[in-house]
């Protein structure tokens, strides 16, 4: 009876439909076309009208995927509506993807504060912050990449580590609050130690290439990323010891966990992404694009 | 063998393979709905671009990383929208036998969990190795989980 199950499971196949699938391939494409331009035009150090023109043109080619896909929505009403906010949605959209020194970074952290004064609960607050991290992360991560000079990486560093110190704060407050539940909060904590873990390997990557640069060497950057990477390194340490030492799911050579696994909830922690992507770009939710 | 994924060859190493296989796992997940599978499916992908330093050759494949972050995207959404299905029948285009009908239905019966390792095992062909990675538990914690619910779906087989 197994065998006829598991015939029946592993003929549970579905078939994307081909036009489905090209449209993904194209639009994918795209992202990645725009991203690389994104880059190229940071890495010439264009101007800023012409920042804002690369930004535009993100925009409506995000929009114009969208309009086709969901035609059947009111457009009329739309483009009326759009006309009049478009000009402030460009500016916001844009500014999301910004990194320090760009032109409209000081609108993405703007927009970021607002963003945290509507979350209501200690819970969500905590959440909140740890996307940030997540956004400060991947902000450097795209500075490092673009070799960015030593100033510009010195303040992402700053920033990522404020970040976190918010994010734990807010966690401790979650934890003092009675109305948190555990197992979110679990989570939440969870995703902070993900991210520190990142944020660890990122400081000893960008050890490694500032420390090759001369000019850098025994510099204001390499100390930072010293004592930001000590701070880390002790976080983690210190992270994997008291709460886990029962968890049968902490310890992945253990065999002692073979009976208990039903205990976990869903075990969904530790993963190398904890894909939140709420507080991150407004492209990459589903809900963002619908 | 596994490689750096990088802006040359995402649509080639990630997407080309896979997207047949994802788009059936995120079936699964959303209840065969074949529109809202679509969309979801869609996201993933660039969530994966977009996570792409994440994914460390040494560490994981890319089946097993793609996996990881289409679960915890799956997770996410579910929990943080409050999605609700719609009714998407209409828009659905997949012709449906008997036999899929009714695996469904015994599917559907299960609770997320064990439905996940079945699908993952059985219908994505993963091995105990990769889906312990993938759900971060250790493989003899997995076999025992797949197992059980395995013996959960053989009994709702039985009742019919």
């Amino acid at each position: 009876m197994d065998n006829e199950i598991i015939e029946n499971l592993k003929n549970l196949k579905f078939k994307p439909r081909e036009k489905w699938v090209s449209e993904t391939r194209d639009y994918l494409e795209n992202s990645i076309k725009i991203d690389a331009e994104k880059l190229n035009a940071e890495n010439s150090n264009v101007t800023e009208s012409e920042n804002l023109r690369i930004s535009e043109r993100v925009f409506k080619l995000s929009n114009l995927f969208n309009m086709f896909k969901k035609a059947k929505f009111a457009l009329t009403a739309l483009v009326a509506v759009g006309a009049v906010i478009v000009g402030g949605v460009v500016t916001v959209s844009a500014a999301n993807a910004a990194v320090p020194g760009d032109t409209l970074y000081g609108v993405d952290r703007s927009v970021e504060g607002i963003q945290r004064s509507l979350k209501l609960n200690p819970l969500a607050k905590a959440e909140y912050e740890v996307d940030l991290m997540e956004e400060r992360a991947l902000e450097l991560s795209e500075l490092e990449e673009s070799d960015a000079e030593s100033e510009l990486i010195e303040e992402a560093v700053g920033d990522l580590e404020e970040q976190e110190e918010s994010a734990k704060e807010r966690i401790r407050d979650a934890e003092d609050n009675e109305t948190s539940e555990d197992g979110e909060l679990e989570r939440v904590r969870e995703r902070l130690e993900t991210h520190q873990e990142e944020a660890l390997k990122l400081m000893q990557k960008l050890q490694e290439k500032y420390a090759e640069k001369e000019e850098h060497k025994n510099g204001e950057l390499d100390e930072k990323i010293q004592k930001y990477k000590k701070g880390l390194e002790e976080d983690t340490s210190n992270g994997e010891k008291p709460e886990d030492a029962g968890n049968e799911d902490s310890g992945s050579g253990s065999e002692s966990s073979g009976g208990n696994e039903d205990s976990g909830s869903d075990g969904e922690s530790g993963n190398p992404d904890t894909g939140s992507g709420s507080g991150g770009s407004g492209t990459d939710g589903m809900m963002g694009r619908n | 063998m596994n490689k750096i994924i990088n802006k040359q060859n995402f649509v080639d190493e990630v997407f080309e393979p896979y997207h047949k296989e994802l788009y059936n796992f995120v079936m699964s997940r959303t209840g065969y709905k074949v529109h809202l599978a679509e969309d979801i499916t869609q996201d993933i992908f660039l969530k994966l671009w977009k996570s792409r330093k994440s994914y460390d050759k040494n560490k994981a494949s890319i089946r097993t990383w793609m996996y990881q972050i289409a679960r915890n995207y799956l997770i996410d959404i579910f929990r943080k929208k409050k999605l609700e299905f719609v009714d998407d029948a209409k828009g659905s285009t997949e012709l449906k036998t008997e036999d899929k009908i009714f695996v469904e239905n015994m599917l559907q019966k299960l609770n997320d969990r064990d439905r996940e390792l079945v699908q993952l095992r059985y219908i994505q062909d993963l091995s105990i190795k990769e889906i312990a990675q993938i759900i971060d538990k250790n493989e003899s914690a997995t076999k025992v989980a797949i197992h059980r619910a395995i013996k959960k779906l053989r009994k709702i087989y039985r009742n019919g």
